[in-house]
């Protein structure tokens, strides 16, 4: 066997294999080129069997600090690089990255980037083969891997051809087959819906337990990992900020929300009321059973006291409707190999109204809204937009009344200034060069883009391309703009930001929106009305509060409410609520009342 | 180590060798640049076609491919006249441009139908060789043909790409359609232009994407020692293969010996020895 085993590895690289197995000292560091440090002064140390737990927002040197476990920081990107890093003993920065990649196996956010082979079987074997070892061994461990993600009935089939559940669960698997002793996982679930998510948890759960080996992950969903995790490790501005048992740094956390960090909704809930001093705990609660064992008594007394009253306030009732801006109606649609992607769906949008879409990949929620611009026909069913049926226009014209606006922006921007990338709708409907620079500059204003006019987009960051993206569909001045995941693969920060974006939108410009999203809290938060799609068809409809009391419903597509939903739903407290926010309204009357 | 392994139900043409596989593409392509006559062009053609019959690659799959050649196959047809010198004598049937521009022979309808034919037989065959060789086995004949390690993971990763790549980029087109671009340009220069919105964010995902993969190979364990890796399966040439070989190989010297001893297979082959 060629793998580099200890003993494989050059002496003078070996510092001590009865230490830490990840050891990291005052480093520093800045990428070649950047002006600022990703990372500054950091120490962390974790030993065997532990899993830690990393968050923090996005530029925070979660990724560098990760990359710096097998050596590709600095040793790949280059760049000043101060202190020392340890894994296993051996010096990150000079063992080659070829053999610390069997120390520390990584596995990176996104499934489809990281599968490079024809076959699953392939990919499986990328690493060993990599590592030189015997065919006998190398087929184990393609057996033994796939068999352990569950994933053996796709051995022949094409990464690319699976769901993102399913990609990732590869990756996994292409990771255990290179026996590494430390795993580095980089937001592993932020590109996956929900089923995905809970799939990889699962998988990284049992890799942990069983394998008993150290793992370091970076994760913006907190909710799902925080039971399995033995250290919470916060990071901000390139520095550790807080570290320890992850309840003890929430508790220490309390309710700083500029941290950028996004707790689980029953913990925010806590740090709440706790601030309000209507409640005392020394521990935060993480799921929704812990929190309900807390909050139990009180609510309990309260619902006695409250039971002769009658309770008219307990029903929700969706807003009044107004004009239908959106009719969809008996649409059907099938792709050219006949799958049927649409199965029946009548759905109807008013104006002015904030609407979210959800439902697993794969559940018609793409396919559903390209249809609404014409980038899809019917195969059956009519569309009609602002009451005039699509059919009849090109989207070249229903481009101007409904606006898309995709997952990733650099799908669509081209130009080398903003202004032009804003320009170019309008100029494709050959509107007048005054009318372009007025309505780019109004666009602009709005979204807080001026100063950036002249700037080059591919310069800027994510979220201000985003920015771009929309302003870009704006500017062609649709009433019903059409938003597809723009939360997915984003942190929970940027995803806020982009949701607050539509909101203003709706708010205060009057835009119909129409949002495609896996996050059900977000969904929650921001909508009016929440449309739940499941294999073509529209499962459930209505304000979110009610839609979420269909928990079975819900659960039988793989979906979920928001934990403080869910919360509310276990103590019977009516109305329920669907958003932190509301749940601390309404949980601070019921204590106050209890208190008083 | 273990030879490809063939699924019992898969046909004789999808489990030769890849290096037969690549051998039948290049005899096809020397054969069908010696032979200028279209009807003997016509019948290789058909013989692709049997080839795709035998593969078992279904007909609406050929007929895709097909539908865009059709533009091309008749501007390949029609370039040729120009260029077409009539025969002493030839009998021309009218002027494609009056009043004596561009002369249409029946030497000129056969250059062209020759050209036309030879292209799309060259895309039928190069559509068929690839369609029955998975990328693994490629990457396998690359290594047996003594490319170097980081070559053959490089092409095998680019082919491997390629439905990927095909998918971000028709979500471009999308996205720019939902700005009012209008791609569909009948006049081939401003189809180009049209086409500016798409080709540079498809390049500049396309570099994300490389950087993506690199950073994949490397955490993978494959810089560790790439020229002692282990490939977990081998080819071996088997029997079939040899007989294809022998076969293709023979028709390639008997055409060429033909061709250039006694100029055979030119314009007008079939059409001399029929009048």
């Amino acid at each position: 066997m060629k793998g580099p085993k200890a003993t494989d590895l050059p002496k003078e690289t070996l510092a001590s294999q009865d230490g830490p197995d990840v050891d990291i000292r005052n480093v520093s560091y800045r990428y070649p080129g950047s002006k600022g440090q990703a990372l500054k002064d950091i120490t962390l140390r974790v030993n065997r069997g532990e899993l830690v737990l990393i968050t923090g927002a996005s530029g925070a040197g979660k990724t560098t600090l990760l990359c710096m476990l097998n050596g590709m920081v600095p040793q790949s990107y280059g760049g000043d690089f101060s202190g020392s890093a340890f894994v296993k003993g051996y010096d990150t920065t000079k063992v080659p990255v070829g053999r610390l990649a069997f120390v520390s196996g990584m596995l990176f956010q996104d499934p489809a980037g990281q599968l490079i082979c024809p076959t699953v079987e392939d990919e499986v074997a990328f690493g060993p083969e990599n590592r030189g070892l015997p065919v006998d061994k190398v087929n184990s461990l393609i057996d033994e891997c796939l068999d352990y993600v569950r994933m053996s009935g796709y051995r022949d089939k094409s990464p690319h051809a699976l769901s993102g559940g399913q990609q990732q669960a590869v990756a996994i698997a292409s990771v255990l087959a290179m026996e590494p002793d430390i795993y580095v996982l980089d937001e592993p679930t932020s590109n996956l819906d929900p089923l995905g998510s809970q799939m990889v948890f699962d998988l990284i759960g049992r890799v942990v337990r069983d394998k008993q080996k150290t793992a370091v992950i970076v994760e913006h969903k907190l909710e799902k990992l925080l039971g399995i995790a033995d250290r919470l490790v916060i990071m901000a501005d390139g520095q550790i900020v807080a570290d320890g048992q992850p309840r003890e740094v929430l508790l220490s956390l309390s309710a700083k929300q500029d941290s950028g960090i996004y707790p689980p909704q029953v913990t925010e809930l806590f740090w709440k009321l706790q601030e309000a001093g209507l409640l005392e705990v020394t521990e935060a609660p993480f799921t929704v059973d812990e929190a309900a064992k807390v909050l139990s008594p009180s609510v309990q007394s309260w619902r006695t006291a409250e039971s002769g009253k009658d309770s008219e306030e307990g029903k929700v009732e969706a807003e009044d409707a107004g004009e239908t801006v959106v009719e969809v109606e008996d649409l059907e649609f099938a792709y050219p190999d006949g799958t049927k992607a649409i199965k029946g769906v009548d759905l109807k949008v008013h104006k002015g109204e904030f609407v979210s879409i959800v439902g697993q990949n794969g559940s018609g929620k793409t396919t559903l809204v390209k249809h609404l611009n014409g980038l899809l026909r019917p195969t059956r069913g009519t569309i009609r937009i602002m009451g005039e049926d699509a059919a009849k226009y090109p989207i070249s014209v229903l481009a101007t009344k409904v606006g898309y606006c995709f997952q990733n922006p650099d799908h669509q921007i081209f130009s080398s200034k903003v202004f032009d990338e804003l320009a170019f709708g309008l100029k494709n409907l050959k509107r007048s060069k005054e009318e372009i620079q007025a309505t780019v500059e109004m666009v602009a204003e709005r979204l807080g883009l001026l100063d950036l006019l002249d700037h080059n987009p591919h310069t800027l960051s994510k979220g201000q391309r985003q920015r771009i993206a929309v302003a870009a569909v704006l500017a062609m001045g649709p009433d019903i703009m059409i938003v597809d995941e723009p939360t997915t693969g984003q942190d929970p920060r940027q995803s806020r930001q982009m949701m607050d974006l539509m909101r203003l939108l709706n708010e205060e410009h009057g835009k119909t929106i129409i949002v495609i999203t896996h996050d059900m809290a977000l969904a929650a938060e921001y909508s009016h009305r929440l449309v739940v799609m499941h294999a073509g068809r529209v499962i459930l409809d209505g304000v979110p509060a009610e839609v979420f009391r269909q928990e079975e419903v819900l659960r039988s597509t793989n979906l979920e409410p928001p934990q403080i939903t869910q919360l509310f739903l276990k103590l019977g407290i009516e109305p329920v609520a669907v958003t932190v926010d509301e749940a601390f309204m309404r949980l601070s009357g019921v204590l106050k009342e209890v208190l008083a | 180590m273990s030879r490809v392994i063939v699924e019992s139900n898969e046909n004789w043409l999808r489990s030769l060798d890849p290096r037969t596989k690549t051998f039948l593409l290049l005899a096809f392509l020397v054969v069908g640049v010696s032979i200028l006559d279209p009807f003997l062009t016509l019948g290789l053609l058909l013989l692709v076609f049997c080839l795709y019959l035998v593969a078992g690659i279904p007909l609406k799959d050929l007929a895709e491919l097909s539908k865009p050649l059709i533009f091309a196959f008749v501007m390949f047809f029609l370039l040729n006249f120009p260029f077409a010198k009539p025969l002493p004598g030839e009998k021309v049937y009218f002027y494609l441009i009056p009043p004596r521009f561009v002369p249409i022979t029946m030497t000129g309808i056969l250059t062209g139908l020759s050209s036309a034919l030879r292209f799309m037989m060259f895309i039928w065959i190069a559509n068929l060789v690839t369609s029955i060789t998975p990328t693994s086995e490629l990457l396998l004949a690359l290594n047996k043909s003594k490319v170097s390690p980081e070559a053959s993971i490089a092409i095998g990763i680019a082919f491997s790409y390629i439905p990927e790549l095909q998918k971000e980029f028709m979500t471009i087109v999308e996205a720019q359609k939902c700005r009012g671009a209008q791609l569909e340009q009948r006049n081939p220069a401003k189809r180009l232009i049209a086409y500016i919105p798409v080709i540079v964010p498809a390049l500049y995902i396309s570099i994300l994407r490389g950087q993506d993969i690199s950073r994949a190979i490397e955490a993978r364990g494959f810089t560790y020692n790439p020229i002692h890796r282990t490939y977990r399966r081998d080819i071996v040439m088997q029997p079939a293969d040899w007989a294809m070989v022998a076969v293709m190989a023979l028709l390639c010297v008997v055409v060429l010996y033909l061709r250039y001893r006694y100029h055979w297979f030119d314009y007008r082959f079939i059409l001399n020895l029929l009048t």
